[in-house]
């Protein structure tokens, strides 16, 4: 026996939380897509976890599709923040101030 | 079980979306062969075009196609036709836009040309995956696209932010999928519907529509998801600018229409939906004109006009029937493809000319080029809402949506009375920056030394095709209005 699907559900819900926290609070870009990744990994959890207790495996793929996906975006997002890196030597989110209004 | 043979018959209703996916790809490795990108445009045409006119076949199913990943219906088709017209009039105003580096138009067009295969894959999607997927594949190639200016800070930094952004809407999204799935045991659209059916809203399902409604939001730039918009609208490429501003928005909106048409209407919830939905949409709109009124920049100014446009639209999902809504926000969307995209057109040739964006480089537009200056007056005009112009027709039929809503004494209706007084007042607001952009352009004078703009041909056929659509649209909106129709969702 496994954890149950209240249990599953609860750490998953844990884990989103801690992720949105992250993306808000810190300012550090680097820590800011560790946490968006914690919480597409929450979902896949949730994911998971409604996928046995309803007795089917489509969940399954769609989260696998997910860690792929999450992949691809962090080529991206760094690629990003790389050419960013090149003009301001550094990653802080208060010091990326070149737009507002 | 579905043979390979019948798959491949499947084939022939992604004919635009699969000469889209090979143009982009073909045009990627010709990018190593052939060194002057500029060379790629012709190609980028012919594939917009031609995925235009296949679009236009009617070639639809009703049944669902791929093992339900995706329905190839008249509501996809309409979408499909969008948004290969939107990207050719972007890739006629990407030729002319200066400040692109010519080293890198083959990967930029590239990435354009799959961006709207990927929002045509967006409208036809009827599972959670295959929504998942298209709305990644688009937020992807949108994400590169903004920072795609190499020596600009200002477009890194929009890039970084959209991403940042985006990446986090689309964790609590795909959250809300699983939700979804979590409540109905299922991803397949269809499957889920029949899930609900006839059954209690539990708070399961509302959390689930909510956090659904956050992926969205941030696509079609709803209040309070919209606080990439005006960074990322000002640090972009020019054209890429008008790019999300009705491409991706346009995607954004028919995903809502089919998820929230097809799986929703089973459950009792429609208090919730019209009061979560209208206040949002009352706020997109507010927000977006009372901030637009400070602006000085004309590319951040029509940002902030366009998270207003997005809570004019979303008005018109409030009142959750099929008979209005779809034919409201689908006119306009049309009208607001030819408007903005034809504004956008103008804020190019001033940004070529001055090389900056600010609505002192209008000044005096009236004098060095009668052309631009009374087209952009024209955009404006419909942009604000005056008639016989395609946006007052679109504001019209949102209005009518609301108030008909009201007559017919749905649940709710006294609520939807003050919307449609909200978007009446709104408008009036939006009246006054469009005026301030009217107002320099045709009663100041120009400052010394400024150039006289020069238009040259693709942006010339640019602005014409968006200035005839926009009167078309307005003064002749039956046939549209017919052809709206004929492509809604059915029933149900």
């Amino acid at each position: 026996m496994g954890p149950t699907l209240d249990q599953m559900l609860v750490l998953s819900a844990a884990l989103f939380g801690i992720g949105m926290i992250g993306t808000i609070v810190r300012r550090s870009t680097i820590a800011v897509f560790m946490s968006i990744e914690l919480m597409l990994n929450a979902a896949n959890l949730a994911i998971l976890a409604f996928g046995r207790a309803h007795g089917v495996m489509e969940g399954g793929i769609l989260v696998f599709v997910v860690m792929t996906v999450a992949a691809v975006e962090v080529g991206v997002g760094l690629a990003i923040l790389v050419a960013l890196f090149y003009f301001r030597d550094s990653t802080n989110l208060d010091e990326i101030d070149q737009l507002k209004g | 079980m579905v043979g390979a043979s019948e798959l491949w018959q499947q084939m022939r209703y992604l004919m635009p979306e699969g000469l889209l996916l090979c143009a982009g790809l073909v045009i990627l490795l010709f990018d190593l062969v052939v060194k002057k990108g500029r060379s790629l445009y012709p190609l980028a045409m012919l594939a917009t075009a031609g995925a235009a006119a296949l679009a236009l076949l009617p070639l639809e199913s009703s049944e669902p196609l791929f093992f339900g990943m995706i329905q190839s219906d008249a509501f996809a088709r309409y979408f499909k036709v969008f948004s290969a017209l939107a990207g050719f009039l972007v890739v006629l105003m990407s030729m002319d836009y200066k400040p692109l580096p010519a080293r890198f138009v083959g990967e930029y067009l590239g990435i354009l040309v799959l961006a709207l295969a990927a929002i045509m894959l967006l409208a036809e999607s009827t599972n959670l995956l295959m929504i998942f997927l298209s709305l990644e594949f688009l937020s992807l190639s949108s994400y590169i696209l903004v920072g795609f200016l190499r020596n600009d800070k200002k477009s890194k930094e929009a890039s970084l932010k959209y991403f940042l952004f985006g990446a986090m809407c689309t964790a609590v999204m795909l959250y809300g999928f699983a939700l979804l799935y979590g409540a109905s045991g299922s991803l397949d659209l269809p499957a889920i519907k029949a899930a609900f059916a006839n059954r209690q809203n539990t708070p399961l399902t509302c959390l689930a529509m909510l956090f659904i409604l956050a992926g969205f939001g941030f696509k079609v730039a709803m209040v309070p998801f919209h606080a990439w918009v005006p960074d990322a609208y000002e640090g972009a490429p020019t054209p890429i600018t008008a790019f999300l501003s009705v491409g991706s928005k346009a995607g954004g909106f028919a995903v809502l229409l089919r998820v929230f048409f097809t799986v929703f209407p089973g459950l009792d919830y429609h208090p919730y939906w019209l009061a979560v939905v209208g206040v949002l949409a009352v706020f997109t709109m507010t927000v977006g004109n009372v901030i637009a009124c400070s602006q000085d920049n004309l590319k951040r100014l029509l940002g902030y006009s366009s998270i207003a446009q997005a809570g004019y639209v979303l008005l018109g999902f409030v009142v959750m029937d099929g008979r209005f809504t779809q034919p409201a926000v689908m006119i306009y969307l049309l009208a607001y493809l030819f408007m903005n995209l034809g504004a956008f057109v103008v804020v190019i040739v001033i940004a070529n000319t001055t090389g900056q964006e600010e609505i002192d480089d209008l000044a005096g537009l009236s004098e060095r080029s009668p052309l631009l200056a009374w087209s952009m007056f024209i955009f404006l005009l419909s942009l604000a809402g005056v008639p016989p112009l395609g946006g007052w027709i679109g504001k019209y039929y949102i209005f009518a949506t609301l108030v008909k809503g009201y007559l017919e004494g749905l649940s709710g209706g006294n609520l939807m009375l003050w919307f449609a007084v909200a978007l009446a007042v709104n408008s009036v607001i939006a009246a006054y920056y469009y005026f301030r952009i009217v107002k320099a352009m045709f009663f100041e004078h120009a400052r010394e030394r400024m150039a006289r703009p020069v238009v040259g041909g693709p942006l010339l056929t640019a602005l014409y095709v968006s200035l005839i659509l926009t009167f078309a649209v307005g003064l002749w909106p039956q046939p549209f209005l017919n052809w709206v129709s004929r492509m809604a969702l059915p029933l149900l």
